[in-house]
């Protein structure tokens, strides 16, 4: 197969950045389109570019679409296809920026943002639920999930929580976890 | 990554930091807290608006809660991931430019450790502790997210239709609509209720 030029790669992953809604639905849209239709990447492949990307810190569709390139085109292909799928959010996110920070006090404008201040509520609990589905398998996640929550409202040291919370869970998950674990499916 | 690549890299970085200090030094610090809630956003997505809450709005109070919370809002219509909402706080920090440096700062560690960490990939995942270690990372998470949704409650759920609202969306959400649908029916339910 003769490889993919780096322009075909920037234009699919901007198209896949202007039009991809909502986390996990994304990550079977990526599959489908390139391990199935375009058969860029092989089935395994896809798989450990997705638990790597669940592993790593970071916004893990954006890493993803770095994964794609770098399998592809290396370096040049990771940069070129990271920043075509981040563009069209950027673009958009700074024309809505602009325009709520020059009309954000008109009548209208703020009636819809109450409502929708109500619904980012619904959307964060929404994501604690599915967070919670991933975590808290068995009483260690949640223990530590609990711990956290206490730990923070009493502004303790971010950095030192989250230590925390990995050297506990390496004391707790070491005597119960199966192979194969974790699960990699909820979070986004 | 190759050695190349790490001199671009560093390139980068010295870019995002050094490029504001001549103008506007507000943007290396908030380029800076950027890229460090890039490095802390294990399970990507929600799990940085906690750590972007924490420096933007309780630290250095760039932007109010409510505001924040019509960042996130915002983040929710646009497509791509939603970390997009630290380009809404780097545009009221310093603008255009600062929306540029802002968002380049808050992907390229990630960008950095995934291009660094792909041909390695096959040994790392062998490393039980690390998936351990990340679980409990994430856990800590969900109490952090859970304290962020209390926070955001006492701002934007203040009376019967808001928390009317709130509890729709959620069952919505729930039954698996999609998202766009329950932002755009939400925006037209908001024009009648408030």
């Amino acid at each position: 197969m003769s490889p993919i030029s780096l322009r075909i790669l920037f234009g699919a992953f901007v198209r896949l950045g202007a039009t991809a809604f909502g986390g996990p639905a994304m990550m079977a849209y990526l599959r489908q389109e390139y391990v199935g239709r375009r058969q860029w990447l092989t089935e395994q492949e896809f798989k450990d570019g997705m638990a790597l990307c669940h592993l790593i810190p970071g916004a893990t569709m954006m890493q993803m679409s770095a994964y794609v390139g770098y399998r592809l085109r290396g370096l040049p292909g990771a940069t070129v296809a990271a920043i075509g799928f981040t563009v069209p959010a950027f673009l958009l996110m700074s024309g809505l920026s602009a325009a709520y920070f020059a009309f954000g006090d008109l009548a209208p404008v703020r009636a819809v943002f109450v409502g929708l201040g109500a619904i980012v509520v619904a959307i964060i609990l929404n994501a604690c639920v599915s967070l919670g589905r991933t975590v808290v398998q068995g009483w260690q996640g949640g223990l530590i999930a609990v711990l956290a929550f206490g730990a923070l409202s009493l502004r303790a040291n971010l950095l030192l929580v989250l230590l925390g919370a990995a050297l506990l869970a390496l004391v707790l998950f070491r005597t119960t976890a199966s192979p194969g674990a974790p699960d990699k499916g909820g979070a986004r | 990554m190759t050695t190349r690549g790490w001199i671009i890299a560093g390139v980068v970085v010295a870019c995002l930091l050094l490029v504001p200090l001549a103008f506007a030094p507000v943007l290396a610090t908030l380029n800076l807290i950027l890229m460090k809630v890039d490095l802390m956003a294990f399970g990507g997505g929600f799990t940085t608006i906690p750590l972007i809450q924490r420096e933007v709005v309780d630290r250095f109070g760039w932007v109010t809660t409510k505001e924040f919370i019509d960042g996130i809002a915002l983040g929710q219509i646009t497509p791509g991931p939603i970390v997009i909402t630290a380009t809404f706080v780097a545009y009221r920090v310093g603008g255009l430019l600062g929306a540029l440096l802002g968002t380049i700062a808050v992907f390229f560690p990630s960008f950095v450790i995934v291009t660094t960490l792909a041909p390695w990939y096959d040994r790392i995942k062998q490393l039980r502790p690390i998936q351990a270690m990340v679980r409990g990372i994430l856990a800590a998470f969900l109490g952090m997210l859970l304290l962020v949704a209390y926070g955001f409650g006492q701002v934007a759920l203040q009376d019967w239709r808001t928390w009317g609202l709130m509890a729709a969306a959620w069952v919505a959400l729930w039954k698996k609509v999609d998202l766009i649908i329950v932002v755009g029916a939400g925006v037209i339910l908001s024009l009648v209720l408030f």
